[in-house]
């Protein structure tokens, strides 16, 4: 009899469960998290985009719910938000955290601290700055999108499209850009255009703590093709009157830093770009001497157009390119080189090598 | 001859009695101008046309009965019962006994009713051979010799079992067995004391060393090749009569995964049915578990998009994740039971009750996610994918051990239970071998043509 009360004990207690034991079904996803600058000067208004799992596959619509709470810290408005829904609130796939401009013009640093302290939000998440607010841009929802979110995710993450103007920053490359000597941080510019479109084009260059220039959508593209290899884009040529664009199939950029003759600091870019003929305004054959002009001239306008970024930037006093960390590495003196760098870097020469390669016209003929 | 000296102890009124209430005990007089003889026999056990052919026919064809005597004693097969003892088991075994001029010689005239060579049911390979091992001892044994012609394989023999007198045969390749192994084996079958012996799965319990464990620790074959093939590599076989199985021994964990048409198959093709056959031990032991892991503690391992699916497939589920998952493990388990046991003409209602009506009705209640059941039927399908039985058991009652695991503490529960799963594989001994010997250490330090077994 004992023998069976034990039996029977056992058997139950393997029906119970451990103690952090939640069903994904008493879980409520949070996707995006959306921070604002409060009304009341030094509060945060924080929104939270919840995914609502659907139980019919087949016939799926996108639901969402949008949580807004203000309070005087973002842990605070978190926990007063776990009010407004019957189930847990669950962080661990929020994959987009969104910034509001105005709050990224005053300071990032508060925001990323709480990300990167909370353990159940990944060191994945893509911060980016929200325009106008972040609230608006949480609360696109573009007409593709099946899963909530979605769009932002794969956007951003470079996982669905491969977009040259999209430059995805995660919370631990933020983390170290801020606390590094040497670099700046950048952040992508998210803005919302309406309630079913958003548009992300441009980078904010930050110095350690809020916004300092904005970047323009060809200035994105040129900067994108400097930190990142073969990115896939498109660029113009001009040949004569013919005007022309090929697109990138390659490319690559690497840089040195030197001292010129006179004794200047200077870098020097070079840019290598193998290309196809994608556009042509004239009816002109391409011949193989055409594609020659056509490179040079591609070559000769990208000379141009990142030089003028670099001394913008340089102009900016930031450093998203990290050109002082390398500096740093480079030198052997560890009391004095970023003082070096520092003394250097406002009379910082760039010197722009593209080798442009248009190697097949697109078409047979 | 000593016969005649045992004749004063042993005689036929002495058997008749002793053989009382036999309905089918056969006495028979023959008589002939030469002489008289006595024949004693179970009818039900021998063979009429033996007895015609070899013992009447004779005895008249022959006129002198010391001749015939002669004939009979020196005919392969047949026996002098030594004592009462002896002349019992030989009329139990199916031997006539023939008493002339006051000898009694036992003649071999045992009929075994068995079914003829036929098709393997459990271990069916799409190309070689397809014969099976039947349930008389001297078939098998013609099988194998005829595939192991060597004079290194040894046969021994010895009966078990005090009722069922089973013949066992222990069949190994002398210069290849672990002789170790081959005396530890004789000393646990010589120390066996038992009443019936029917099948070689129970001699295989009987001969185990550990009482409590999970893993057999010996192939049941009912191949041929395979039996062949393990002999070759150093194994030692023990074959019952009145049994279709053969008993391997000793084994090693990978053992279990080697169906025989590897062999047959082009190299990669066979690799990638043995890693095929992996995959599926590992789906089958861990897909239950994790989706408890993942549904409850950990949602954070699978994509948003994946987890947002489970979450809405379960959003009409009323109970805990792993209630559901062993809700649908239990119901597939009677399903492939119930249709193992069920006559043939009634298997495929089982199937279509089960499969279709249970599947679909499940999920359109809302009683189980729809993820579930393309799990469940996974992890069914995977299961058989192990070419032995045993094993294949052995698996299937495992998963529940780590679904438990993984209700308990997640993914760490399954990580721990996993190498707790390893260690105890590493701690197991088949007949003082190392049961989870990794097998590509063997081919790394031969050719690998003599690899796994004993040496």
């Amino acid at each position: 009899m004992r023998r069976l009360l034990l039996g029977i004990g056992l058997l139950l207690l393997c029906l119970t469960t451990g103690c952090e034991y939640k069903d994904i079904d008493r879980r409520i996803f949070v996707v995006a998290i959306g921070i604002d600058p409060g009304e009341k000067a030094g509060n945060f208004k924080v929104s939270l985009k919840l995914a609502i799992p659907q139980g019919d596959v087949t016939k799926i619509d996108e639901k969402m719910q949008i949580l807004t709470e203000e309070s005087s810290s973002i842990s605070e408005a978190l926990r007063r938000m776990k009010s407004k829904v019957e189930k847990e609130l669950d962080y661990v796939h929020c994959k987009s955290l969104i910034v509001g401009e105005k709050l990224a013009a005053e300071d990032i640093r508060h925001v990323l601290d709480w990300a990167v302290r909370r353990r159940d939000i990944q060191l994945i998440l893509n911060f980016a700055v929200g325009r106008p607010e972040a609230l608006q841009v949480i609360e696109v929802k573009p007409p593709s999108e099946r899963i909530p979110s979605n769009s932002l995710i794969m956007a951003m993450s470079g996982q669905g499209t491969e977009s040259p103007f999209i430059a995805s920053v995660y919370a631990y490359q933020l983390m170290r850009d801020i606390y590094e000597n040497g670099k700046n941080p950048i952040l992508p510019v998210i803005e919302a255009q309406g309630k079913e479109q958003f548009l992300i084009n441009k980078i904010a260059l930050l110095d350690k703590q809020k916004i300092r220039l904005v970047l323009s959508a060809n200035e994105t593209r040129l900067f994108n093709l400097l930190t990142r290899s073969n990115l896939r884009t498109n660029f113009p040529a001009t040949v004569d009157d013919g005007k022309y664009q090929y697109y990138t199939e390659s490319s690559s950029s690497s840089y040195r830093i030197i001292t010129t003759k006179e004794g200047e600091p200077a870098i020097r870019y070079k840019i290598k770009i193998k290309g196809i003929l994608e556009e042509s305004s004239t009816q002109e054959i391409v011949t193989h001497s055409l594609l020659r002009q056509i490179s040079d001239a591609g070559a000769e306008a990208l000379n141009q157009e990142v030089g003028a970024l670099l001394y913008k930037v340089r102009d900016s006093g930031l450093d998203p390119f990290g050109w002082g960390i390398h500096y740093g590495a480079r030198h052997w003196n560890n009391s004095t080189e970023m003082r070096d760098w520092e003394r250097l870097y406002p009379r910082l020469k760039f010197q722009v090598e593209a080798d442009v390669g248009v190697k097949y016209s697109g078409m047979i003929r | 001859m000593p016969a005649q000296q045992i004749v004063e102890e042993v005689s036929v009124q002495w058997i008749k009695e002793q053989l009382d209430h036999f309905a089918d005990l056969e006495e028979r007089m023959l008589t002939a101008p030469s002489g008289k003889a006595g024949l004693l026999y179970i009818k039900s056990i021998t063979d009429p046309q033996i007895i015609n052919r070899s013992i009447i026919a004779p005895f008249y064809e022959i006129d002198n009965t010391q001749v015939y005597s002669d004939y009979l004693s020196s005919y392969p097969g047949s026996e002098e019962g030594k004592t009462g003892q002896h002349a019992l088991e030989l009329m139990l075994g199916g031997y006539a006994c023939v008493h002339i001029e006051g000898k009694l010689c036992f003649f071999d005239a045992l009929k075994a009713e068995t079914r003829s060579v036929s098709e393997n049911m459990t271990e069916s390979v799409t190309q070689g051979p397809s014969d099976a091992l039947t349930e008389n001892l001297a078939v098998n044994l013609n099988l194998i010799r005829r595939r192991y012609q060597s004079t290194e394989l040894k046969m021994e023999s010895m009966l078990i079992g005090n009722i069922s007198r089973t013949k066992v045969a222990i069949l190994y390749d002398d210069s290849r067995v672990n002789h170790q192994v081959l005396d530890e084996l004789r000393e646990r079958l010589g120390t066996l004391r038992i009443d019936i012996l029917q099948a070689s799965g129970e001699l295989e319990k009987y001969i185990r060393s550990d009482k409590l464990r999970i893993f057999p620790k010996t192939i049941v074959t009912e191949r041929p090749d395979r039996v062949v093939f393990n002999l070759a590599e150093g194994k030692i076989a023990v074959m019952l009569d009145t049994t279709g199985y053969a008993i391997l021994l000793p084994v090693i964990f990978n053992d279990f995964f080697v169906a025989m048409d590897d062999k047959i198959q082009l190299p990669f093709v066979g690799r990638f049915l043995k890693l095929l056959r992996i995959t599926g031990v590992a789906m089958t032991l861990w897909l239950p578990a994790l989706y408890v892991a993942f549904t409850s503690y950990n949602p954070e391992i699978v994509r948003v998009q994946i987890a947002l699916l489970i979450a809405g497939s379960r959003a009409t589920v009323p109970y805990p994740s792993f209630v559901e998952v062993l809700i649908m493990l239990v119901m597939m388990e009677f399903l492939t039971e119930a249709s193992l046991r069920l006559p043939r003409a009634i298997g495929p209602t089982a199937t279509t009750v089960g499969g279709l009506i249970l599947g679909q009705a499940a999920t359109a209640a809302g009683l189980v996610g729809n993820i579930m059941i393309i799990l469940v039927s996974v992890v069914a399908i995977s299961n058989f994918m192990i070419p032995l039985n045993m094993m294949s058991f052995s698996i299937r009652v495992l998963k529940y051990l780590f679904i438990i695991a993984a209700a308990a503490l997640g993914l760490v529960g399954v990580v721990v239970c996993l190498v707790g799963f390893t260690m105890y594989l590493c701690s197991q001994r088949s007949f003082g071998q190392p049961y989870f010997k990794m097998f590509f250490l063997d081919s790394l330090g031969n050719s690998g043509k003599q690899k796994g077994g004993g040496r």
